[in-house]
C-alpha cells in the first residue's frame, strides 16, 4: 500500500520544484539561525539569494559528524531550545554524545516517513507490530513506535532483550508484523524453530534495519519464518529511521526525498557522482526544523537510481549498502568506531595498549572481543591485578561504547601488524 | 634482601610456555624454581633462575613481559610441621602465593607478601634461615 500517494508518486519535475522551493527557505533559515552555517557560507563567500534551487545544491558546504560533536550538546539547533520537544543521541567517536533534537513538528515529520515505509512494507491499521528496538536515547526504538502509531496500527513496544517474552506476546496477541534488527530477527528464527511454535505465530512482515544485512539474509529470514522481511534504513543525524526503505520489489530504498535530498558524492574529491555510481551518500534534510543538515556526509557508500519503481513509486531508490567510506562498524545495531576504544585505552593510561577488536556473529548475534596487549606496566607480578585490568578495561569499553565487550589480555607482539602498522578491526561476521 | 624472581605474563595457549623455556636455555639461563598461576585468557609464569637480569633482559628482547619482584625464601626442614611452625610465626601477614624451591644445601618455601623486610626479620628472630642474594646451582 501506498501511504502518501501524493507525495510517494509525483513526478521529477514536481518533485525538483518541491525540493528546490524548501532548500532556499532551508539556507535562509540555517543562514539567520544557526552561527556555524552562516559562518560556513561566509567562508566560502556564499549568501542565501545565492541558492536558487537544487542546482544550487554544490555550491554549500558539507557538515560532517565532527561537526556535530564540536557544537555539543545543541549549537546546530535552529529553533530556541524550548522548540524542542524531544533529544535523542548516539554514542560519539571521542567519548562525546552525538545529539539531536526535534520539535513537534520534526516529530510528526519523523511519524509520517516511518508510516510511508511501514506501508511499503505491508504493514497497515490492521497490524498488530511488535517495535523490537532499544527504547530509549536510541532512535530506533521511539522513532519507529510514532511511525507505526501514526499509521494505527497497533504498537507492542517490546524494546531490546528479552526474546522469551517477545515470543510469549507474538503468539497470545497474534502479532503480524516486527520491527528489529535482522540479526535478532535471526536470532528469533532460531528461538521459534527450537521452540517449535511457528504453526502458532500470525506473523507476516518484518521491518528490519540499524545495520547492514545482505539480500541473502533477507531471503533466509523470509524462508525461515514464512514472511515478508524489508529494509529500512534511516540515520539520527538526518532523523532515525525511516529516511528511507524498499517495497515489496526490493530493487532498492525509496527515499522520501521531499524531507531528505539525497546526492552520492565520491568520498575522496567530493565532487558528485551520476545515477548508479557508487559513492557516499549525503542528505540535505529540507524541512526540519530542529536540527537541519546542509550536506550531511553518512558516510555510507550506495548509489542511486531515479526510475520510476514497478511498485508505482517515483521516489529516488538508493541501493543496498555497499559499506563505509569511514572506520565505523555497526554491532548489534550500536554504532562502534574504534577510536572510541582506543580513547577508552588511552583513560587507563596515557601511553595506550595495542589492541585489536574482532567482530563475529555467533548465533546471529554480534560479538565484540578486544584483545589487549599486556607490556609489563600493566602488572605487577600479580594475578589479581590481571585480572582487575581485564575489568577495568571491559568496564571502560562497556561505559565508551554500549556495548558488552569480552576483553583477552594476550603478550605484547602477538596481535598482528602489517608492515609493522597495527591492524586494529578484524571483522568475522559472514553476512550469511 | 630477599630473592628476585621473574614474573613472565604468558596467554593460555599451547606453546607459549615452550617459548619462555626455549629462550632461558638459548641463553643458558637455569630455572631454579617454576609456579604457573592460571587464568581464562592468560596465565603469570614465576621463576626464580640463576641469573634474573639477564632473564629479563633477554625475555623482553622476545617481545615478552616479564618483570621482577621480590619474594621471601625459607628453608624448611623435611619433617612434619616445619612448614607450619613457619607459617605460624607470620600468622598475621597475608601470603598472597606460594611454592617450592629445592636446592641440594636444602628445601625452600617462596612466598610473596607485602611486608617483605617485616616478615625477614619475623622469620629470622624466629630462628628460621631466610635465603637472601640470588639461587645458583
Amino acid at each position: 500500500m501506498i501511504w502518501n500517494e501524493t507525495k510517494e508518486c509525483m513526478s521529477r519535475d514536481e518533485m525538483s520544484y518541491i525540493q528546490s522551493v524548501r532548500l532556499v527557505k532551508l539556507v535562509d533559515r540555517v543562514y539567520h539561525n544557526v552561527e556555524f552555517y552562516r559562518k560556513k557560507m561566509q567562508e566560502v563567500g556564499l549568501e542565501p539569494g545565492d541558492i536558487r534551487g537544487i542546482e544550487d545544491l554544490c555550491k554549500l558546504p558539507y557538515t560532517t559528524k565532527n561537526d556535530l560533536r564540536d557544537n555539543y550538546p545543541f549549537g546546530l539547533f535552529a529553533v530556541p531550545r524550548n522548540q524542542i520537544v524531544r533529544v535523542h543521541a548516539s554514542s560519539g567517536t571521542t567519548g562525546k554524545a552525538t545529539v539531536v533534537g526535534y520539535t513537534r513538528k520534526d516529530i510528526e515529520t519523523w511519524a509520517e516517513c516511518v508510516s510511508r515505509c511501514l506501508a511499503r512494507s505491508g504493514v497497515g491499521r490492521d497490524d498488530v507490530i511488535q517495535i523490537a528496538y532499544g527504547y530509549g536515547l536510541f532512535t530506533g526504538g521511539l522513532g519507529a513506535h510514532y511511525g507505526a502509531e501514526h499509521l494505527g496500527a497497533t504498537v507492542v513496544p517490546m524494546s531490546t532483550g528479552n526474546t522469551k517474552k517477545l515470543l510469549t506476546m507474538m503468539q497470545d496477541f497474534e502479532v503480524t508484523a516486527i520491527a528489529c534488527t535482522p540479526s535478532y530477527l535471526l536470532h528469533v528464527a532460531e528461538t521459534i524453530e527450537q521452540q517449535g511454535i511457528l504453526d502458532n505465530l500470525k506473523l507476516r512482515t518484518a521491518i528490519c534495519g540499524a545495520e547492514p544485512w545482505t539480500e541473502n539474509m533477507r531471503l533466509m529470514i523470509e524462508d525461515r519464518l514464512k514472511i515478508k522481511a524489508y529494509d529500512i534504513y534511516g540515520l539520527s543525524e538526518i532523523m532515525g529511521p525511516g529516511v528511507a526503505s524498499d517495497c515489496e520489489f526490493h530493487n532498492g530504498l525509496h527515499i522520501s526525498e521531499d524531507h531528505f535530498l539525497p546526492e552520492i558524492i565520491d568520498p575522496t574529491t567530493l565532487e558528485p557522482v551520476g545515477e548508479d555510481v557508487v559513492g557516499e551518500l549525503v542528505f540535505t534534510t529540507l524541512t526540519k526544523e530542529g536540527l537541519p543538515m546542509i550536506r550531511y556526509r553518512t558516510k555510507d557508500l550506495t548509489s542511486i537510481n531515479y526510475e520510476k519503481c514497478e511498485c508505482g513509486r517515483t521516489l529516488a531508490r538508493i541501493s543496498r549498502f555497499k559499506g563505509r567510506s569511514d572506520d565505523m562498524l555497526i554491532i548489534r545495531g550500536v554504532n562502534v568506531f574504534p577510536s572510541q576504544v582506543e580513547s577508552a585505552l588511552l583513560e587507563l593510561d596515557e601511553t595506550k595498549p595495542n589492541y585489536l577488536m574482532i567482530v563475529d556473529r555467533v548465533a546471529h548475534q554480534d560479538t565484540l572481543e578486544v584483545k589487549v596487549e599486556v607490556d609489563e606496566r600493566y602488572f605487577d607480578d600479580d594475578m589479581k591485578g590481571l585480572e582487575n585490568l581485564s575489568k577495568k578495561i571491559a568496564g571502560a569499553l562497556k561505559m565508551a561504547l554500549g556495548l558488552a565487550v569480552k576483553v583477552t589480555l594476550v603478550e605484547p607482539m602477538t596481535l598482528p601488524r602489517t608492515d609493522g602498522k597495527a591492524v586494529h578491526v578484524i571483522d568475522n561476521r559472514k553476512l550469511v | 634482601m630477599a630473592v628476585r624472581q621473574v614474573s613472565v605474563f604468558i596467554s593460555n595457549q599451547e606453546g607459549r610456555l615452550l617459548k619462555v623455556t626455549e629462550i632461558l636455555k638459548n641463553n643458558n639461563i637455569n630455572i631454579i624454581s617454576a609456579s604457573l598461576a592460571e587464568a581464562v585468557d592468560f596465565g603469570l609464569l614465576r621463576l626464580i633462575v640463576d641469573q634474573p637480569d639477564k632473564a629479563k633482559e633477554v625475555l623482553k628482547a622476545a617481545d615478552l613481559s616479564a618483570k621482577l619482584s621480590n619474594v621471601i625464601a625459607v628453608k624448611i626442614q623435611d619433617e612434619p610441621g616445619s612448614l607450619h611452625d613457619v607459617l605460624e610465626s607470620i600468622d598475621n601477614f597475608n601470603i598472597e602465593y606460594m611454592y617450592a624451591l629445592s636446592m641440594p644445601s636444602g628445601a625452600y618455601i617462596i612466598m610473596k607478601v607485602k611486608e617483605i623486610e617485616e616478615v625477614e626479620a619475623i622469620l629470622k628472630s624466629a630462628g628460621h634461615e631466610v635465603f637472601e642474594g640470588d639461587f645458583s646451582m
